[in-house]
């Protein structure tokens, strides 16, 4: 059987769950792992993550006896253990995310799948919901509006919720499922241990003031496919800017020597030395971004 | 009648104009309709945020430039045009009689008198004049000298130029005419009378004098009725014998300008009125020199040191363009001149006179020597008997008391009487007798002379040191010793030449001395040193030469100087040998003269053509205006990297390359041509194996088909080469070259013969580039080594036919033509034609001339570059 981190899998294939999360596999093998909050107090351990010269009343049987064999000075290793988190999954709930509009595309004669960016964000935040759910923390998911403020949340219970929501989510269309179950509530960005924010950065404040103060922040740049790539661009087609309707350009001329994809690199990298200025770490997905890459980013780089 | 449906009529009745606008209408409507058709449009979020390139074509971003160096650089520009150039419109303006100035250059150098006579020049002189009649002051000058005339009638002007006559020495335009400008102030119009000699034009800018005034030439040449001009002239004489040999021996280089013919003729020598010997003498065909010796008894010249020389006399069977370089003079070299040696001996015995090494020393020099015991008692103002003849005088001091014997007594005039040139006396050299003795006697004997020197300097016992430091003091110059130590040399020159003294005062004992330096050794050197240099000293460069003539390239130059009573301005310009370049006869190609001279008038008669209006503002604000609008230009093309083309560059790139590729399609094919001059045009004639074999092995491209052309026109003159199976299609009506001919040839045209020609045919092709100095070559058998043999393949003998080989024709440094002996290109058709040589030659060895021939035709010698050195040596080492 083929695996879920294997190339043909991408995001658009994401399910809460599925493929079985790394962390939550490991949370189960240890009674200290709980949670993604990882705590100050270190611990001595034998699964290490630190080392120190050993301090008289330090446990003896956790001196490490090869490293004296090697250097003769008496070391011991120190672990941290993990706690349960707050965790807040911002979702971008512009109109641009619901682009590319399916009936445009079959007009353009696009034959592959094509996903609205909304529905890729939502999966990947339900999957992420149902994770950290699995491991002990507490999860907060909301929709941020078009004055850059998270007014409507929801909170899902157990990773049981996630799993309902996802089905009804397939049912009736992904925002608008999710949007029905949203309730009002206060949102204040430090009381969260964690952040997940996912957004395509063009409807709403596209950088908020917000997030100097948000601690352990996660950007997921989330973009569609068509977006990544020119190669579908055909020439005569004109493609232009809804909002403001003056900027037309052709196919063309955005294949044209690589003119697409350097403006996008540069349009990304921007976004990333923002968040990266704001102490976040970034990751640009699309929905045919292999679930593979997803999860290289999410064990190296976005979890702590 | 026309039937038009109701609803149409009401469009049709209005104005033209509203249908007009309804059907523009109407167009854009369709045309909108397939634009938006035609393009899909298709909304991208995405794109609202990306800076992405509006247009296709490259967006132009005005960038302000650099003001400042922008600024120097447009100052800078417009003050370097401003400066190196003089902007100014050129009007028209009428002569004003009285006020503009016309000068007239006569050139009377003897290339001159090969075209024309005096008379014929005097009367061209006339007719210039007249034509010029009274609009302006006209003035006149000659080659003779820097003198100005004014013009009275054309006559006198006429009868002037031919009292004068020609003069022997070469003439510099540039130079006369520069003087004579100066002397005249401004003038609006020149006109030089002259030929298109070389040597005369030479290093006249005449474009200079452009600026102010119209510049013409009268070309006597034009109505020359003179058709070829050939000039035979001596060239050198060097005299081969040792100093006073029995016999004088002469060779005498003749030289032929203009055309290599073959010329023939006599020398005579003379000196003194009397005939030395004659020669004969011939130029053959195609050689411009002969080499004559000539010998004479040393006996049948006089030891008398007259001032005659050598004159050589060339006369030439049928006659020559240049008569005046017929007559050539030479100084009397060989001869062995006296020496006039006084002094008392003190004894018997040779050893004890202390003038015997002196004596043989002079002897060994090449002087005969005539010793006198003492000075003889003279009558005054006549010239003593056994002065004549004598170079120079060697006196030896005596004593004080007997001063009268050996003290030379000669007057002034007497001195100058016997003194060969000039005002120069005859050189006195004065000795002491012993070292260390007191110069009170010689100081006494040369106060006679004034000179500053008087007798109460001469104290008893005057030493050495002091003797030197008075003669220095008089204006004696030292010889010998280091720069300014008079006490170091052994003798003092003093000199006056109003009075015609020349006195070498020696300081210390003419004879050999080791004290002094002076070994029995080198003795004899010393004085011929010495001698030498009296010698010069009195025979100096303003001399004439003793009667002998020397070779002046510019006369007028010398014409104004002071030669002393002897040597006359007219001696000057008649007695001088005419100076080869003169005598060469070579000519300026028309193209680098002013424009010539008509008579029948113009504007040039009467309107000062080129007279400057200096107010005119304009022309300097349009040099102003250009210069900025060059220096924007440079600007941006300097700013043209800021011109982004949307990542266009490879692309536009490779599209003008492609595009101009096409257009220029034409111009990148090279291909080789036979370009073959033949009467009838053969359309069966093909070198489809040729053409083949050629691209094949070498780089160049060689079309199959042959470019048949039947007159040598100026669209023929463009072709690198021309073949030709008969030389007479390229000749006129006298078997020369055409004039088309000649410039194509000269202008670097290669002429491959292709056939055996009849007899005396190629050389009289090619007869008119036989003249000028571009070193000719005349037609000469195929040296084994020429770089025909070597251009590709390295060839080691060509075919012969029926006893002919291959000539070629060597013009100025290069071959301009080359003659088979046999029809190269039949033996190479695709349809051979029946070989008619003796013995046959493989179709490869065919190839392989005609391939070295392409290669020397189209690339010349690139063969003499030292880089092809390897790769030649490589391929001759390798194995056959």
């Amino acid at each position: 059987m083929e695996s879920h981190l294997s190339s043909n899998y991408t995001l658009a294939d994401l399910q809460p769950g599925i493929p079985e999360d790394i962390a939550s596999s490991r949370s189960k093998s240890s009674p200290r792992m709980q949670g993604s909050m990882i705590m100050n107090l270190r611990r001595i351990s034998r699964s290490p993550e630190n080392s120190r010269v050993y301090v008289h009343g330090d446990p003896i049987r956790l001196i490490d006896w090869k490293a004296y064999a090697r250097t003769d000075e008496l070391i011991v290793r120190e672990h941290r253990d993990e706690a349960s988190a707050n965790v807040a999954i911002v979702l971008d709930r512009g109109d641009t995310l619901n682009w590319p509009p399916q009936a445009s595309l079959r007009e353009h004669g696009v034959a592959e799948k094509s996903l609205p960016k909304i529905e890729t964000a939502i999966r990947i935040a339900l999957y992420l919901a149902y994770s950290h759910l699995t491991i002990g923390d507490a999860v907060t998911l909301g929709f941020l509006d078009h004055r850059g403020d998270v007014s409507r949340v929801w909170i899902p219970r157990s990773p049981t919720d996630v799993l309902d929501m996802y089905a009804h989510c397939v049912r009736s269309g992904f925002a608008d499922a999710l949007e029905s179950f949203m309730v009002v509530a206060n949102w204040t960005p430090t009381n969260f241990n964690c952040t997940w924010w996912l957004s395509d950065f063009l409807s709403n404040t596209v950088f908020p003031d917000a997030w100097t103060e948000i601690r352990g922040l996660s950007v997921i740049h989330v973009f569609s496919w068509l977006e990544s790539k020119s190669a579908w661009m055909d020439g005569p087609t004109t493609y232009r800017d809804e909002s403001r309707g003056r900027k037309i350009y052709l196919g063309d001329q955005l294949k044209a020597a690589d003119a697409w994809a350097t403006a996008m690199k540069d349009w990304r990298s921007k976004v990333h030395k923002t968040v990266k200025k704001a102490g976040g770490v970034y990751l640009a997905i699309d929905d045919h971004t292999k679930v593979g890459d997803f999860f290289h980013w999410l064990t190296t780089e976005a979890i702590r | 009648m026309n039937v038009i449906p109701v609803g149409l009529q009401s469009i049709f009745s209005w104005s033209g104009l509203s249908s007009l606008a309804v059907g523009l209408a109407a167009v854009s409507i369709i045309l909108w309709l397939i634009v938006r058709i035609r393009t899909r449009d298709f909304w991208m979020p995405i794109i609202r945020i990306l800076e992405m390139p509006v247009s296709r074509l490259p967006r132009i971003i005005v960038k302000k430039p650099p003001w400042i160096p922008f600024i120097a650089f447009v100052v800078s520009a417009a003050a370097l045009s401003l400066w190196s150039t003089r902007p100014s419109v050129k009007v028209f303006s009428e002569f004003e009689p009285g006020i503009s100035q016309i000068h007239v250059y006569v050139d009377m150098s003897p290339s001159v008198s090969a075209h024309i006579t005096l008379t014929e020049l005097g009367q061209k002189l006339v007719s210039v004049l007249e034509q010029i009649g009274p609009k302006a002051r006209v003035s006149f000058g000659t080659s003779h000298g820097d003198d100005v005339y004014e013009m009275t009638t054309p006559s006198s002007a006429a009868e002037l130029i031919m009292g004068l006559g020609f003069h022997r020495g070469g003439s510099k335009i540039g130079r006369g005419i520069r003087a004579q400008v100066a002397r005249i102030g401004e003038i609006d119009q020149l006109f030089i009378i002259s030929d298109r000699d070389q040597h005369s034009w030479g290093g006249f800018q005449w474009q200079y004098l452009l600026v102010d005034a119209d510049v013409r030439h009268v070309d006597v040449e034009a109505t020359s009725n003179r058709e070829f001009l050939s000039n035979v002239f001596i060239q050198d004489a060097h005299f081969l014998s040792a100093v006073g040999a029995r016999t004088m021996d002469w060779e005498i280089e003749i030289s032929e300008g203009v055309l290599a013919t073959a010329e023939s003729g006599t020398l005579t020598a003379s000196y003194g009125g009397e005939t030395l010997g004659s020669v004969n003498w011939d130029i053959p065909a195609g050689r411009r020199h002969a080499t004559i010796s000539m010998a004479w008894p040393s006996m049948q010249i006089p030891q008398d040191g007259s001032k005659q020389a050598i004159e050589w006399t060339l006369e030439v069977v049928g006659g020559d363009s240049l008569i005046l370089d017929n007559k050539f003079r030479t100084p009397v070299i060989g001869r062995r001149d006296r020496v006039l040696v006084i002094g008392e001996p003190t004894g018997e015995l040779r050893l004890e006179d202390p003038l015997s090494p002196l004596e043989t020393a002079l002897e060994v020099s090449g002087y005969d020597v005539l010793r006198f015991d003492q000075w003889p008692l003279l009558a005054t103002g006549k010239t003593p008997e056994f002065m004549t003849g004598a170079q120079f005088m060697i006196v030896l001091s005596g004593e004080d008391s007997s001063r009268d014997s050996w003290c030379p007594k000669l007057a002034t005039s007497e001195m100058t009487q016997v003194s060969r040139v000039g005002r120069r006396g005859i050189p006195i050299w004065i000795t002491p007798r012993l070292a260390g003795e007191s110069f009170a006697a010689i100081c006494q004997c040369v106060a006679q002379y004034g000179l500053g020197i008087t007798k109460d300097m001469c104290d008893e016992g005057l030493p050495r040191e002091r003797w030197i430091d008075i003669l220095v003091a008089v204006g004696a110059k030292q010889i010998g010793g280091e720069v300014g130590a008079a006490h170091e040399g052994i003798a003092m020159l003093l000199m006056d030449p109003v009075k015609g003294l020349d006195l070498t005062l020696f300081t210390v004992p003419l004879r050999p001395n080791p004290k002094f330096g002076i070994t029995w050794g080198s003795f004899p050197i010393l004085i011929k040193r010495l001698a030498s240099l009296t010698t010069v000293q009195t025979s100096g460069s303003e001399d004439s030469g003793g009667g002998a003539w020397f070779r002046f390239s510019d006369v007028s130059e010398v014409a104004d100087r002071d030669f002393g009573s002897d040597v006359s301005r007219t001696m000057v310009l008649r007695e001088t040998n005419v100076p080869m370049g003169e005598s060469m006869l070579a000519f300026v190609a028309p193209a680098e003269l002013p424009p010539s001279w008509s008579a029948s008038g113009g504007v040039a008669r009467n309107h000062a053509p080129n007279k400057r209006d200096s107010e005119d503002p304009w022309p300097w604000v349009r040099v102003l205006v250009g210069s900025i609008i060059m220096a924007m230009l440079a600007e941006i093309v300097w700013q043209w990297r800021r011109l982004r083309m949307a990542r266009m560059e490879k692309l536009a790139a490779i599209l003008l390359i492609t595009v101009g590729s096409f257009v220029w399609e034409n111009q990148s094919q090279a291909q080789v041509h036979i370009d073959w001059m033949n009467t009838k045009e053969s359309t069966i004639v093909t070198f489809q194996t040729l053409a083949h074999e050629v691209s094949s092995r070498t780089s160049f491209e060689m079309s199959p088909k042959p470019d048949f052309f039947s007159v040598f026109d100026e669209a023929a003159s463009e072709r690198p080469w021309v073949w030709t199976a008969s030389v007479s299609k390229l000749a006129d009506s006298n078997g020369r070259m055409t004039k088309v001919g000649r410039m194509w040839l000269k202008r670097g045209g290669i002429l491959i013969v292709d056939g055996p020609q009849p007899t005396g045919a190629l050389e009289k092709l090619l007869e008119p580039l036989m003249r000028g100095t571009v070193n000719p070559s005349g037609w000469m058998g195929l040296p084994p080594d020429h770089e025909f043999m070597r251009s590709f393949y390295l060839l080691n003998s060509l075919p012969s036919c029926k006893g002919r080989g291959w000539q070629i024709f060597s013009f100025d440094g290069r071959v301009a033509a080359i003659a088979a002996p046999y029809s190269l290109l039949s033996s190479l058709q695709d349809v051979p034609q029946k070989w008619s040589c003796d013995t046959a030659v493989a179709n490869e060895q065919q190839v392989r001339i005609f391939v070295n021939l392409m290669m020397m035709a189209f690339t010349t010698d690139y063969k003499r570059d030292q880089i092809h050195l390897p790769e030649i040596l490589k391929r001759l080492r390798a194995p056959q």
